[in-house]
């Protein structure tokens, strides 16, 4: 390999190293896993860098090798495809998370920082965690990574229309399984019923924390 | 479609950028200075998003960044 490449990759691959890894964390669940995942990538990268165009999106690219070799090498290794109870699927709403919040503060002032604030990284990862592989790849790539449709479409090998009911599900997932984790975590009160409710007075939820995020621009 | 339904069905290509027009954009962008139940929303999912982020910092083991580097040197 001529030295001008190996410059070339240096430059713009090696820097997204942290990135990739962690998205091989999030698809892969497993540390061991995730580091054998990047670094055949990233050696299937190295071997096919004359493929790649230069002045195209190389991060792009590299996802694609990333979760190609993902989907191909890993996971048939590892697990079999999961399925999701449609029915379970069909019972949450779009915007689950927020709409439940939002049925319990009414008009509060902020039902991120009294609810979404409380939550901790791992309680995150967990319910990430909890989505089929499948689903979270989607979710991953086009909503934390941002990724367009056809990125994410080439990286997981499946069409555009895949790819939104995907999305579509993941998210709604996600988000029962956040307000899951919320109750679990008693930040919102255990409930039967579809009427959750708060364990403490509204008041106790919304005073101002210090350290907890605070962007107001959509 | 309202306006508002409009909004929550792109709310997440919105976010994302990568698939709505400028004019869709836009079109977003001012429905949200107008409209307080959508605001809410897009803010809410746009915070929530930034959240997942940030939660998931586990850095780039060094033995990772080593097999990396010999890697790339060994070719
Ligand atoms: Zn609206």
């Amino acid at each position: 390999m001529d030295e001008p490449r190996r410059q070339e990759f240096h430059q713009k691959a090696l820097p997204l190293l942290n990135e990739l890894y962690g998205v091989a964390l999030r698809m892969t669940r497993n540390p061991q896993a995730a580091e054998d995942l990047v670094s055949e990538a990233y050696a299937r990268a190295w071997k096919s860098l004359d493929q790649f165009q230069p002045g195209t999106n190389i991060r792009a690219w590299l996802y694609k090798i990333l979760t190609n070799t993902y989907i191909n090498a890993f996971r048939k290794k590892h697990r079999e495809p999961e399925k999701v109870s449609m029915d379970a699927y069909e019972r949450i709403e779009d915007f689950h998370f927020y709409n439940r919040i939002a049925s319990q503060a009414g008009k509060s002032p902020d039902p991120f920082d009294s609810v979404v604030g409380k939550l901790t990284n791992e309680q995150f990862e967990k319910a990430l965690e909890s989505i089929p592989d499948e689903y979270r790849a989607a979710v991953v790539l086009y909503d934390l990574q941002g990724l367009s449709y056809q990125e994410v479409s080439e990286s997981l090998e499946v069409p555009l229309g895949t790819v939104r009911s995907r999305l579509s599900r993941g998210r709604s997932l996600l988000q029962s399984a956040l307000w899951k984790h919320a109750e679990d975590a008693g930040i919102v009160k255990h409930n039967g019923g579809d009427s959750p409710r708060w364990v403490k007075p509204l008041n106790y939820f919304f005073k101002s924390k210090p350290g907890t995020e605070n962007v107001k621009s959509a | 479609m309202s306006n508002c339904d409009k909004v929550l069905h792109h709310i997440y290509e919105y976010l994302n950028t990568h698939d709505v027009t400028d004019a869709l954009s836009d079109e977003i962008r001012e429905h949200l200075e107008k409209c307080r139940h959508c605001y809410d929303r897009v803010t809410f999912e746009k915070r929530l998003l930034e959240r997942l982020r940030r939660a998931g910092g586990a850095p780039c083991p060094e033995t990772l960044k080593k097999r990396i580097e010999t890697l790339v040197k060994n070719f």
